[in-house]
């Protein structure tokens, strides 16, 4: 008996009814290739979180607005470049307003090359400015705090696109993200050689042993993970018990395909990062390349920039730069099935704190590259942005948004992934009423070409 | 062989026939299992908990008995709820119950395992009667099988002597938890797991006293717990308190002679004349980068180095103990006034030649003590000479150094200070106490309140790290950084622990004057008119009210106001905590060269002098030579730039036009080693690298490629500004290469842009003297406290709370009363203290952590009015006892519903199979699962919440702890046989059962017992391999069994 991913989840509707479904859970069948998506292959989607609140007027400084000044940006003030591709002074858009810091330039041909959308003011109405709050918000697409799944788990489970792949996504991170958090247990690990239990293969195996399943009394570890809960009806039973399983299916397709960091080829045109965010983003690569794994996340931290806040975006906003153009060189071969996105809890205050740093605030930039993306720049222009817009929120201290992050997600599942409206209406709750509360917020912006 | 039979296939057929079948086939033991598994392919079959046969329980009974005598008294099974006549147990009462019945009475080989329900006649015995009743029900109608009957569940209304072990198709009322349960319930959660030796304990004094024993921890002697004891003593040193006095400072001028010769042989006689001697400030050598003075011919040429140097003392009885602290690589011998007075113990020949060389490696890093108080007999008032000769430990070596100082220390009297070497300790130290100490709830609510209080060791280890003292050399190293780190986390961790059942206010006041918490949430960087938020934020999300609950942003920005000033100073061991003792080092500063006219300049419109030999010209330092000829220079005025009008030489045309602007003046120095500590003080704008005699001597982290002179077109990497304060570079390394008399300073500035704004360089040349008294930032027997500057405090009126009923105005205070503008804050503590918002968060983290993730309103209720009911609010203790006793924390449901996080997955494992640990290795185990205590980078601290902690990469790591830790490698061990032995196990049914008992508490089912068994009776192969002590593989095999134990999913619940 062979049940699908999709009847599983549905039956999966409570922890209980989960846990007792374990015994028919059969075998994933890996590196099957899925059906072609409209571009040829599966849709990818790789996002990077950086956690701490980027300051999105200092990675696209919007020049237009007169009260970008020294007066309120002593220290952090970028002056304009004029070296074309090089990280000197801050590079021009296109559209006389906005400008990439300077040290992001790696990934102006991406963007030139109209293969990236940068969007400005991005955020959402009764902003929090609490890391945990803000970036539980991003991660879940919603307020509810009780709602412990995250928005890409719950994309896993509704959209049809994952539905005939056993391994959809994985998380490149040491704990799990809470993006993926959820009933479909979503494997993590930040370096892949180490994610394989002690011993000899032959060891291994035997301590592995097998699931259950009609007629097959289970073996070893599988056969109690795939057995029926122990006390079931308390709490985390079912989650337990099926990412133990997850664990045991994501380390084989890890080994059979040798996703390795270090000994990984990238193109050699590709500049990846040094250390440990780009042995993340060179495995991402060879993820994509070697499997039918969707959706790939990899955290970035070190944002909570309070203090000298200069010196340490000179070495974030290189590497985010260099992570665009690594991504769009090394998967090259599937960059129109590709999207790379970033997003960050909170934008920071518009004028610089005594301690050459910036604190905690409302909108800020999200950057979606790909090679079916309507490249440009949204919300930073002469039509969206007037003088005086970085103190526009109602306290005239915080830049507001414009655009909510759920619409911007809304784009991708819609016009990447395909999804209807009656799947993002799971994925994305109250989809409806906060588009009716915020219309400027939830107005399309085309930020991918449609098929 | 699996026998299908569908009962409607008998549905007709008589009853004689019947038995002719049964009786027809061989049955064995064997075949009824398989029937059983036949039978139970009913869809409905396989909820709810699996029956436990008889046999089981007993080998249980016997089992527990050697671990806890009472605790496997008979569970009492007299309220299931049951169908009556299902004697088979699968929800229908039709032909094969009969059969199940005949099978149990005259083959004697299915077991029943509800008797009342096969009791189908309700007579009191299970006989003939009872199929024969229920054949008579099935088919000739008229028959009625008494309450509760076929269809309804209930229990048996009937005073028999039958038995009902369980009945899995009727909701059954939860059991009563046995007191083997609940024991384990409750060393699960205020304690890290249960040890044999804690239920035990448990037993025998009731599950009420120890509650009251733990809430007193006090009452728990731990005196003679040598397993904490002795552990606890192996992670840190103990140093009696002392204060120091520098006689002969380090990084100081010293003469020296390069051991190519042999010196004459009174080189270290007080009388010799050293005049000769080249000078140069410590330390001296080569290689690492370490070096002030930089011998470039030492390596391949000589292998030793003297070095001598006057000093006087006004009254050696002022003299205490006598150290030598000295940095060296790789050996020294030291003489005071001409006599030997120690040396290092890799060195040797009295004198050691000119040419020996050490016998061993040693590296530099930090400086070594050596007491030599009993030669203090040497020292004269007056001048005095130490010298030394350093020796390498080959000609080829990479590296020599020698760094010497002298110092008098007076040991202070009082208990010894308490030192942890490094984080990775103190974090060692939280797990041997989570481990060993008696005292568990004590140690679960520290490590709680560590928690709550989170503060990132990593991040005050980076504050200090950058910290210089007055004579602008760095005041410390990276590894006294982190031991400072780790003893100020170590300190907060001490009060958190001493306190953990104390009163809450004193935990949020201590945290907030915590030099850990100052510096990680930045209110070091809090100033009056420049308030920096995070802190103050913080205080109030995280601290205390909890997120959006009871203020708003206003009442942040006016917190952080309330706590401007409030920042760290190292101060004298017995002014720590005060926040007024006097702070800082007193220093009197000779100005040699003040901001004003003499200077030349240059701008950058090209390269000065340019060596124009090759294809490109190529930037050289000729302009910053002394004889270099600056006549066409124009004269000038510093400061000098342009914009943020702070410059007396305004180069108007420089935005736009070049980057660069470069500086010469002359200066007159009668002679360069009479300065004490010869600064260059900077102000500047966006970058610079300045010179002496044509030598580079500092240059700002804006400029890259140190050593090579930047191009005039070259821009700084970073803005830079003025106003971001005063940068001071020690010059004492270059005094050698100044010359009595006419010297150059020279300077290039360079700006971040073209367009830039603005561009400023004010550059000073102080001579400092250190006076006594002070105590700077590294200085090792200080202490970091808390310490209010007035000056940067905001006395100005402040409201918080606006419209609440804890609303807190606060008026304007006098300034220049600092304990006023101290206690706006203080002030401000007790109102969150004392505010309903406060109460309401902790009690429910602290009713998260202890009964579920799911707060239950009725126990918040409770524990809120025991909060408030106390004088001050707060008192944990009470609390506590509120949640301990409460029905909520009792309650079935409750038990095991949390998921374990990394610490007490740990903790509980090692307790649970008595396993010996130093603590040392686990923080790494740690750090894969996903939690580094005193690291967090985050102020929120590590989740409570189960779904927190579960994801593919944490359950691998926890498996791959147990298999590391069951297998004896890393440092800790646990001694399979002795367990073994101790508890009398050795069959792998034995081994199964005696861990089902002691880790889950004997709620595996059988199911998996089996799994278990079939686990440790067969090869890699899944083939059957008896277990056996007399097999080479015995204890290998039984510590990878033991390890599936603990990696099953229910060992992640507590």
């Amino acid at each position: 008996m062979t049940i699908k991913r999709r009847s599983f989840l549905q039956t999966a509707g409570g922890l209980t009814a989960l846990s007792l479904g374990l015994n028919a859970w059969a075998p994933p069948v890996f590196k099957r290739r899925l059906l072609a998506g409209p571009a040829g292959g599966p849709k990818r989607l790789l996002f990077i979180f950086q956690r701490g609140g980027m300051d999105g007027i200092n990675a696209v400084i919007p020049r237009g607005d007169a009260e970008y000044n020294t007066d309120n940006r002593p220290t952090l003030y970028v002056s304009e470049g004029e070296v074309e591709n090089t990280p000197y002074g801050s590079l021009d858009l296109g559209n006389n307003f906005a400008q990439l810091h300077p040290r992001m330039y790696r990934m102006i041909d991406v963007f030139r090359a109209g293969h990236m959308a940068v969007v400005h003011r991005v955020g959402y109405r009764g902003q929090s400015r609490s890391h945990f709050d803000s970036q539980q918000y991003y991660e879940n697409g919603t307020r509810d705090r009780n709602l412990e799944v995250g928005i890409f788990n719950r994309l896993i489970q509704e959209s049809s696109t994952f539905q005939e792949n056993s391994l959809p996504a994985i998380a490149l991170s040491s704990s799990l993200p809470v993006a993926f958090r959820g009933l479909a247990p979503v494997p993590n690990f930040s370096n892949a050689p180490d994610f394989k239990l002690r011993g000899t293969d032959s060891q291994v195996a035997k301590y592995l042993g097998r699931k259950r399943d009609e007629g097959i009394t289970g073996r070893g570890l599988l056969g109690i993970y795939t057995g029926e809960a122990d006390d079931a009806t308390k709490p985390y039973r079912g989650q337990m018990y099926r990412t133990g399983v997850a664990l045991a299916d994501a380390m084989k397709v890890i080994k059979d395909e040798g996703i390795d960091p270090e000994t990984y080829v990238p193109h050699p045109d590709a500049l990846y990062p040094s250390g440990s965010f780009g042995d993340k983003l060179k495995q991402a690569a060879q993820i994509f390349k070697s499997t039918d794994v969707q959706i790939l996340g990899i955290n970035k931290g070190g944002w909570d920039t309070h203090t000298n806040q200069g010196r340490a975006h000179n070495g974030l906003l290189y590497d985010m730069g260099r992570a665009f153009q690594a991504m769009a060189t090394d998967l090259q071969d599937m960059w129109d099935d590709t999207l790379v996105i970033s997003m960050t809890e909170f934008g920071r205050t518009s004028k610089e704190n005594g301690s050459f740093g910036t604190d905690h605030a409302e909108a800020t930039v999200m950057f979606i590259a790909g090679g079916n993306v309507n490249g440009g720049v949204y919300n930073c222009d002469e039509t969206t942005w007037s003088d005086g817009d970085i103190f526009s929120t109602s306290n005239g201290r915080y830049l507001a948004h414009r655009t909510d992050f759920r619409s911007i997600l809304t784009e991708i599942f819609e016009d990447h992934f395909g999804d209807n409206a009656s799947v993002l209406d799971k994925v994305i709750p109250d989809r409806a009423a906060l588009a009716a509360a915020d219309p400027l917020g939830f107005t399309k912006l085309g930020l991918i070409k449609q098929a | 062989m699996v026998v299908h039979w569908n009962s409607r296939t008998f549905i007709g057929r008589d009853y004689g026939n019947l038995l002719l079948v049964i009786i027809g086939f061989t049955i064995t033991k064997r075949s009824i299992r398989e029937l059983g598994k036949g039978i139970s392919m009913n869809p409905n079959a396989g909820k709810g908990r699996t029956t436990i046969p008889p046999l089981r329980l007993l080998m249980r009974s016997l089992l527990g008995a050697a671990l806890a005598v009472t605790l496997f008294s008979s569970t009492a099974t007299a309220d299931i709820n049951f169908k009556r006549g299902d004697s088979n147990v699968d929800d229908a009462v039709d032909i094969t119950d009969a059969i199940f019945s005949l099978s149990y009475l005259f083959i004697g080989n299915a077991e029943i395992t509800c008797f009342d329900a096969a009791d189908a006649n309700d007579d009191g015995q299970v006989d003939i009667s009872d199929p024969l009743t229920a054949l008579g029900y099935l088919f000739t109608g008229g028959v009625i099988i008494p309450a509760p009957g076929v269809s309804e569940c209930g229990p048996d209304e009937t005073d028999d002597p039958l038995d009902c072990v369980s009945y899995e198709h009727c909701p059954q009322e939860p059991p009563e938890p046995t007191d083997l349960t609940k024991i384990g319930h409750l060393l699960n959660r205020i304690a890290y797991g249960p040890t044999l030796s804690a239920v035990d304990y448990v037993t025998e004094i009731g599950i009420d006293a120890y509650i009251e024993e733990q809430l007193n921890p006090e009452t728990i002697d731990e005196s003679e717990n040598t397993d904490l004891l002795t552990r606890l003593a192996d992670l840190h040193n103990e140093r009696q308190p002392s204060i120091d006095r520098t006689i002969l400072p380090p990084s100081s001028i010293w003469r020296f002679h390069r051991g190519t010769t042999p010196p004459p042989s009174n080189w270290d006689e007080p009388e010799f004349d050293d005049s000769a001697w080249e000078m140069g400030a410590t330390s001296i050598g080569y290689g690492d980068g370490d070096d002030i003075t930089v011998l470039e011919d030492m390596e391949d040429t000589y292998t030793s180095v003297y070095i001598r140097k006057e000093f006087q003392i006004a009254d050696i009885n002022t003299i205490d103990r006598l150290i030598l602290s000295i940095d060296y690589d790789d050996s020294f011998v030291a003489y005071l006034n001409g006599t030997e007075i120690t040396r290092s113990n890799n060195i040797s020949g009295t004198p050691p030649a000119y040419n020996a060389t050490s016998g061993g490696n040693h590296e530099a890093g930090e400086a070594e003590d050596f007491d030599v108080t009993n030669r203090k007999n040497l020292l004269v008032n007056g001048a005095n000479v130490l010298a030394l000769q350093g020796h390498n430990t080959s000609l080829g070596s990479s590296d020599f150094t020698i760094n010497p100082s002298l110092i008098s220390r007076e040991i202070l009297p009082g208990e010894p200070i308490i030192e942890y070497e490094d984080l990775d300790a103190i974090k060692a130290m939280v797990h041997v106490r989570g481990i060993y100490s008696d005292r568990q709830l004590q140690v679960v609510l520290a490590d709680f309140w560590e928690n709550h209080f989170t503060t990132d060791g990593e991040k005050v280890m980076e504050y200090l790290d950058e910290l210089q003292n007055s004579d602008a050399n760095d005041a410390m190293g990276s590894d006294q950084a982190e031991r400072e780190a780790a003893n100020m986390e170590a300190r907060e961790y001490e009060f958190f622990l001493d306190n953990a059942l104390g009163n809450f206010g004193d935990l949020l006041r201590f945290s907030a004057e915590s030099p850990t918490m100052l510096i990680y949430l930045d209110n070091v960087l809090n100033f009056k008119g420049n308030a920096n938020e995070n802190y103050a934020r913080e205080i109030l999300e995280l601290h205390s009210f909890g997120v959006d609950r009871g203020y708003i942003q206003d009442d942040i920005e006016e917190a952080a106001e309330v706590f401007t000033g409030w920042n760290v100073c190292k101060v004298l061991p017995e002014d720590q905590g005060d926040p007024h003792a006097s702070c800082g080092v007193q220093y009197s500063d000779t100005t040699i060269l003040d901001l004003g006219a003499g200077w030349k300049y240059f701008k950058g419109t090209e390269e000065p002098t340019p060596d124009n030999s090759g294809e490109e010209p190529v930037p050289t330092t000729q302009w910053a030579d002394p004889d270099f000829d600056d006549s066409t220079w124009l004269d000038g005025s510093t400061g000098i730039g342009y914009g943020d009008g702070d410059d007396a030489t305004v180069l108007s045309d420089m935005r736009n036009n070049y980057y660069t602007v470069y500086l010469r003046r002359e200066i007159e120095i009668p002679d360069p080693f009479a300065f004490k500590n010869l600064l260059l003080e900077m102000q500047y704008d966006d970058g610079f690298v300045a010179y002496i005699n044509g030598v580079e001597v500092a240059r700002s982290e804006t400029m890259e490629d140190e050593g090579e002179p930047p191009a005039f077109d070259t821009d700084a990497d970073d803005n830079h500004e003025v106003d971001e304060g005063i940068e001071y570079f020690n010059l004492n390394r270059y005094l050698g290469i100044m010359q009595p008399g006419t010297n150059v300073l020279a300077i290039q500035v360079h700006n971040g842009s073209l367009g830039s704004s603005d561009l400023s360089c004010l550059p000073r040349l102080i001579d400092r003297e250190i006076l006594e008294g002070s105590v700077e930032n590294g200085d090792p027997n200080g202490q970091w406290s808390i310490h209010f500057f007035p000056d940067l405090h905001d006395y100005g009126s402040k409201r918080l709370f606006d419209g609440r009923p804890y609303q807190l105005n606060i008026p304007t205070k006098p300034e220049g009363n600092p304990q006023m503008g101290y206690a706006s804050a203080t002030d401000l503590i007790d109102i969150l203290v004392d505010s309903p918002p406060t109460a309401e968060f902790i009690c429910g983290k602290l009713i998260q952590k202890f009964v579920n993730d799911e707060i239950p309103p009725s126990l918040l209720a409770e524990c809120i009015a025991t909060w408030n009911s106390s004088t001050p609010k707060g008192n944990i203790k009470e609390v506590m006892r509120t949640i301990l006793t409460s029905e909520e924390f009792w309650a079935e449901e409750n038990y095991r519903a949390k998921v374990k996080d990394p610490l007490e997955f740990i903790n509980s494992t090692v307790r649970a199979l008595e396993g010996d640990t130093d603590g040392r290795d686990l923080p790494d185990y740690m750090e894969d699962m996903g939690m580094h205590i005193f690291t967090r980078d985050e102020p929120d601290g590590w989740p409570e919440t189960g779904v927190d902690w579960i994801s593919t990469g944490g359950i691998l790591n926890r498996i791959k702890f147990v298999q590391d830790f069951t297998a004896n490698t890393e440092d800790f061990s646990w001694e399979t046989q002795l367990f073994l032995s101790d508890n009398e196990i050795e069959t792998s049914e034995e081994i199964v059962n005696f861990l089902d008992a002691s880790l889950y508490q004997s709620t595996l089912r059988t199911d998996e017992i089996d799994i278990l068994n079939e686990f440790l009776t067969t090869d890699n192969n899944y083939n059957n391999r008896a277990l056996s002590p007399a097999q080479g593989d015995y204890i290998p095999r039984v510590q990878t069994g033991v390890s599936l134990m603990l990696s099953l999913p229910q060992w992640n619940f507590q």
